[in-house]
């Protein structure tokens, strides 16, 4: 289950008298209530899906976020933007340990930079930075697995 | 081009020998033009008997991947259209990674005969001499990047294919994707993808094969856990045959992947060798050991530890576990 999916499942609550869903998909189970409460839990707690975090609903659509990104999205400032991973995989912060990451916190990187990569199945996703600015916030630590959608960095126009 | 007619003319006479005054005759040109070919096709790898009175035969001809005979042999929709063979480079992914960034049309193919700086996953190297396959294909297909690590499993469902057509090895693929023979590595990918947050620009997918190289060259560390096609079939194998299967399988499984990426993965584990079997899974930050007992709709590989949970892997080394207390990284 990912973010998108997630928002679709929102947005047919929304235009509907629907007014709780509830899904479970690969031992996660999300439920959804309009205007009311999320629940967000892992059926098998060994799952390796990060612990969610909630984030209290907006008006009038409610809004969930996985933890990192819904962190992502507190800290984010308005210059900032956050640098989310395309795929389910494992996060390196190098491109082999005896290497130096990629990028630092403080960093000034171009559009296109290479900020990291995601491996998944032997495959290396080198991750660009979708725009110039400063790195102020890494928010992964290097060797864990991450999410489709979860925010990776945070990075600031200068 | 008057080398090739030598070479077909002493192809064509097998064993005999042919004058080399009807070589000269025959092509028009002089006898010491037919001897400065003879010396070029020997520089090339050919092995060529000169007897004064009798003339020339051929011997041998050289273990090298033949650009002309790819050319002619691919019969394939769009892997392999276009092959870019060189004698050596540093990775062929690496390579091919430019080519695609530069704009290379899908499905081409950078082959060398020596890679000096092969890689493996993390930095690691790929040991690359001579008399193997070291391949890299540039793919573009219109996915999101999500499916595409499902890409990796196609490759390995393809080489696997190929090698069972073109050789007698059984091979078979321990997850994700290394090719083996028995208990012994004989291959392995390693992919490469460039993608917008909701389209693949490219992906590179770079096969290594250990094929005729001496398998008794291997560095002692890795002599126990690896072996070469032609160590497996007691005969030297065709490569250039080899690399033209692979593409043609590749261009199938390509197709299907597109179509109805399910159809991969069912494909997978018919031939894989992991599932069922006790394994420890090591990444950078933890270790995971208990029971494969499938690879889930993304590919990951799902793991019954021993307390009973479920847990997935998308990446890590994994060890499969021999019976009894007998361990062994593969």
């Amino acid at each position: 289950m990912n973010l998108k999916e997630l928002k679709e499942l929102i947005d047919i609550l929304k235009d509907t008298d629907i007014s709780e869903v509830e899904v479970e998909r690969s031992g996660v189970r999300v439920k959804i209530k309009k205007g009311g409460d999320i629940t967000y839990h892992t059926a098998m707690p060994r799952m390796e899906y990060p612990p969610a975090a909630l984030v209290a609903p907006s008006v009038p659509a409610p809004v969930i976020e996985q933890a990192q990104a819904a962190k992502a999205i507190e800290a984010a400032k308005a210059n900032q933007i956050k640098v989310a991973s395309p795929i389910v995989g494992t996060f390196y912060r190098a491109s082999s340990p005896d290497k130096p990451a990629y990028v630092e916190v403080g960093d000034v990187v171009k559009k296109g930079q290479i900020l990291c990569i995601i491996e998944a199945m032997k495959l290396m996703n080198e991750i660009e930075s979708e725009a110039a600015g400063k790195v102020v916030q890494v928010l992964i630590e290097s060797g864990q697995p991450v999410e489709y959608g979860q925010a990776l960095f945070l990075i600031e126009s200068v | 081009m008057t080398k090739d007619d030598i070479l077909r003319l002493l192809t064509i006479s097998k064993s005999a020998f042919v004058s080399g005054e009807k070589l000269a005759l025959k092509l028009n040109i002089t006898r010491a033009a037919v001897w400065k070919h003879i010396k070029a096709l020997e520089q090339e790898g050919y092995e060529i008997e000169a007897v004064p009175s009798k003339g020339y035969r051929l011997m041998s001809i050289p273990d090298a991947i033949n650009l002309r005979d790819i050319e002619a042999a691919v019969k394939t929709k769009m892997i392999g259209r276009k092959v870019h063979l060189l004698a050596e480079v540093e990775s062929t992914n690496s390579a091919a990674v430019e080519m695609a960034a530069a704009g290379a049309p899908e499905g081409t193919i950078v082959a060398a005969e020596v890679q000096t700086g092969g890689k493996g996953r993390l930095g690691r190297t790929w040991i690359s001499p001579k008399g193997n396959l070291y391949l890299s294909v540039i793919l573009r297909p219109k996915i999101a990047p999500n499916k595409a690590p499902l890409v990796t499993l196609m490759g390995a469902v393809a080489v696997v294919s190929a090698i069972r057509k073109q050789t007698e090895v059984h091979a078979q693929i321990k997850w994700p994707n290394d090719i083996f023979s028995g208990e012994r590595k004989i291959g392995g990918l390693l992919t490469e993808m460039r993608a917008e947050p909701d389209q693949v620009r490219h992906i590179v997918l770079g096969i290594g094969l250990n094929v005729n190289m001496n398998a008794a060259s291997l560095p002692p560390a890795v002599a126990s856990l690896a072996t070469t096609l032609s160590a497996e079939t007691g005969s030297p194998v065709n490569r250039t045959g080899l690399l033209v299967e692979i593409a043609s399988e590749l261009d199938r499984w390509y197709q299907t992947f597109l179509k109805n990426d399910a159809e991969i993965l069912r494909a997978w584990e018919a031939m894989n060798m992991t599932i069922g079997r006790q394994v420890t899974v090591s990444s950078a930050n933890e270790t995971i050991q208990g029971t494969a007992e499938a690879i889930d709709h993304d590919g990951r590989l799902v793991i019954r530890t021993i307390d009973g949970a479920l847990q997935a892997v998308a990446a890590g080394d994994v060890t499969l576990v021999k019976r009894g207390t007998d361990t062994e990284t593969l």
